[in-house]
């Protein structure tokens, strides 16, 4: 099933990207720190042992967080706390997660 | 100062990926925008009483009627939603994912179409082996069952592949033009690459059953 997920990263990112420069569109990709495939082990590793680490990425002004891959729930309450902290945010909130 | 938008498809009646630590997310990553910019989501009719009851505090919600009519699926392609949500905007925007932290206003670029960061690059002086097999999986992987053609392969760019979850538009006509007709070339594809999802669901379910 996996195979259906790298499809939609080829459609999106791959395909999608080669149809705006076909059609003359001037694309530029940014060279910004935040998880993403070619640093993803050590990132993780590192946000695992030392989760604020993650402040190193909030002065590039975005990161990508890498939600859906393993890290411990100590350390990913450690970085959600942090970023609650940063942007005033309320939590311990209960959802309704049925649509 | 430019908005900031985020696209949302429903495509199971029970998302797995809403759970309290994604829903969490979701809120510190529209959050964390409404510091800097206005924010609006384009959902599916069917997903916007979630966002509502949950309140994620948006400043504008649209339901868009093109995403309702995409078909619910099991196997959903998520990254198309965005594409439709891109062809509706009239001024410069910047599109993020829900799991996108905007931590500064962001500074607009004179580029038509710019991509935050990279899925994979190999315009490194060094390259791990994970890079190359990551091209490998998931992008030769799929070229070859969709794209071996006789066309000119020297057009297909491996070297650097960008990552679609923050993307800022600064010529939206053009790139709607360019979505168009993407729309219409893939037209092909789309019913291709559903019969290629059910071949993958085939070949998982004859592999678990050995």
């Amino acid at each position: 099933m996996d195979k259906i997920g790298d499809l939609c990263c080829y459609f999106e990112q791959f395909l999608f990207t080669k149809y705006l420069k076909d059609n003359d569109i001037n694309v530029k990709i940014l060279q910004r720190e935040g998880y993403h495939n070619t640093n993803e082990n050590s990132d993780l590793m590192l946000l695992e042992k030392s989760p604020l680490e993650i402040k190193r990425w909030v002065d590039n002004g975005w990161f990508h967080f890498p939600l859906y891959k393993s890290i411990s729930e100590e350390s990913l309450h450690s970085i959600y706390t942090y970023l609650w902290e940063m942007f005033n945010i309320k939590h311990n909130r209960t959802y309704k997660k049925i649509i | 100062m430019i908005d900031v938008i985020y696209t949302y498809k429903q495509y199971t009646e029970s998302p797995i990926h809403l759970t309290d630590r994604g829903i969490d997310m979701m809120r510190i990553s529209v959050e964390s925008s409404n510091k800097f910019h206005r924010t609006t989501l384009h959902c599916c009719k069917d997903s916007y009483s979630f966002f509502k009851t949950n309140k994620i505090p948006f400043h504008n919600i649209i339901v868009l009627d093109e995403l309702s009519e995409i078909p619910k699926s099991k196997n959903p392609i998520w990254s198309y939603p965005k594409i439709v949500t891109m062809k509706y905007q009239t001024s410069r925007w910047l599109h993020m994912d829900f799991d996108c932290v905007l931590t500064k206003p962001f500074i607009e670029y004179e580029d038509d179409f710019v991509f935050g960061f990279h899925d994979s690059s190999l315009d490194n002086i060094h390259i791990h082996p994970a890079t190359v097999y990551h091209i490998w999986d998931i992008y030769f992987w799929w070229f070859f069952r969709l794209h071996n053609t006789d066309d000119n392969k020297f057009k297909w760019d491996f070297k650097n592949i960008p990552n679609a979850g923050f993307m800022y538009c600064n010529n939206p006509s053009e790139v709607k033009k360019a979505i168009k007709l993407f729309e219409k070339q893939i037209g092909y594809l789309m019913n291709w690459i559903r019969l290629e999802i059910c071949v993958v669901i085939l070949n998982n379910f004859f592999l678990l059953s050995i």
